[in-house]
């Protein structure tokens, strides 16, 4: 294994097996959530970036190593992408969640008794929370306002959705 | 550096034909998109092939060998771009429940706006009920449950993906799912 991208691949598989691991370590035995992903995440891309640094400069020089960074950190990065919403569609999906709640019910519901679970103005209320816990929304006198963090989703989004025309969807 | 170029080059192409697709074309969205994302990926693969490892301008230092780990990272950097760029985004913008929340509240100019107001005002006032019938409908598309009079029953491949998720959820520690 001699050339930067063979060792940028082998590297950046590595790295994110460890953040796999830690994720599951992390969800099991603690609350996980998305400061866990975040800091698991950074904590194995700088163990990754490391790596590079040491093992790449004995194979190739400056365009090498810089081959090797974009690599590495592109292929980790990728990874990522494609793991964070298979973990928030388990975490947070409503169709999943409902067919688990259906399969804990021998498989079958009745169909007010489903819609009521997830129609219900607590399921609403703790979605509002967890956007007030993410920093999207702030409760000002009792109102759950968009802080300037949440405007700029919700305006970036909506953009995209007219580009698209999605309609509201939801 | 070559499987990187391709691979961006390929994503914002594909970007720019899947606008022009979503905005003239409705229905079958993410069929669509999915049939678009195996087309370039052949379409990767040729141009990748026919094109010189250092695409006629990349320095030696920057062509990354062996070529089959390039031509292998090309279509992975496109896949992940595609699935967990493009198709991700579409899927939040189209059927993300908390992030219509948040784009309801930033359009509502009412005053109150608790979780009693997104149950009736929820995506541009078509409520919380709609939202829902709107996930059993994909369930039913997706061959997921049938409709048993006012039962909603599990199929076959319900019951294997409900099994798949519980036990991931249970990994998790994730509570029993109430929304």
């Amino acid at each position: 294994m001699s050339s930067p991208a063979a060792i940028a691949a082998v590297a950046s598989l590595f790295c994110f097996a460890v953040f796999l691991v830690l994720e599951v370590l992390g969800n099991h035995f603690s609350r996980g959530g998305t400061v866990w992903l975040l800091r698991n995440a950074a904590t194995c891309l700088m163990l990754l970036l490391i790596s590079l640094l040491i093992f790449v400069p004995s194979v190739a020089g400056g365009w090498g190593m810089l081959l090797a960074l974009t690599f590495g950190g592109l292929a980790f990065a990728c990874g990522f992408v494609l793991y964070a919403p298979f973990l928030y569609t388990v975490r947070t999906s409503l169709s999943v969640q409902s067919l688990v709640v259906l399969l804990e019910h021998g498989g079958q519901l009745r169909r007010p008794l489903l819609v009521g679970r997830f129609t219900s103005e607590d399921l609403v209320r703790r979605r509002l929370v967890a956007l007030t816990e993410s920093g999207y929304l702030t409760v000002q006198d009792g109102r759950f306002v968009p802080t300037r963090r949440g405007k700029a989703v919700a305006t970036i989004f909506a953009a995209i959705k007219a580009c698209w025309r999605l309609g509201p969807g939801g | 550096m070559k499987a990187i170029l391709l691979a961006v080059g390929m994503t914002l192409l594909v970007t720019l034909i899947l606008t022009a697709l979503f905005r003239n074309i409705s229905e079958t969205r993410a069929r669509n998109a999915t049939i678009l994302y195996f087309v370039a990926a052949v379409c990767l693969a040729l141009l990748w092939d026919w094109t010189p490892p250092n695409l006629g301008f990349l320095p030696s230092g920057l062509v990354a060998e062996p070529s089959w780990l390039d031509a292998i990272a090309a279509q992975f950097f496109f896949a992940a771009a595609f699935f967990g760029g493009v198709l991700q985004i579409y899927n939040l913008a189209d059927r993300g429940f908390s992030l219509r929340i948040l784009i309801d509240l930033k359009e509502a100019d009412e005053p109150v706006r608790d979780a009693r107001w997104v149950l009736r005002a929820y995506s541009g006032g078509q409520g919380i009920d709609w939202m829902y019938r709107k996930r059993l409908s994909g369930m039913l598309d997706g061959g997921f449950v049938i409709y048993d009079h006012d039962l909603v029953v599990l199929t076959a491949t319900g019951r294997r993906t409900a099994a798949i998720f519980k036990n991931l959820r249970r990994l998790a520690k994730l509570e029993e799912p109430t929304g």
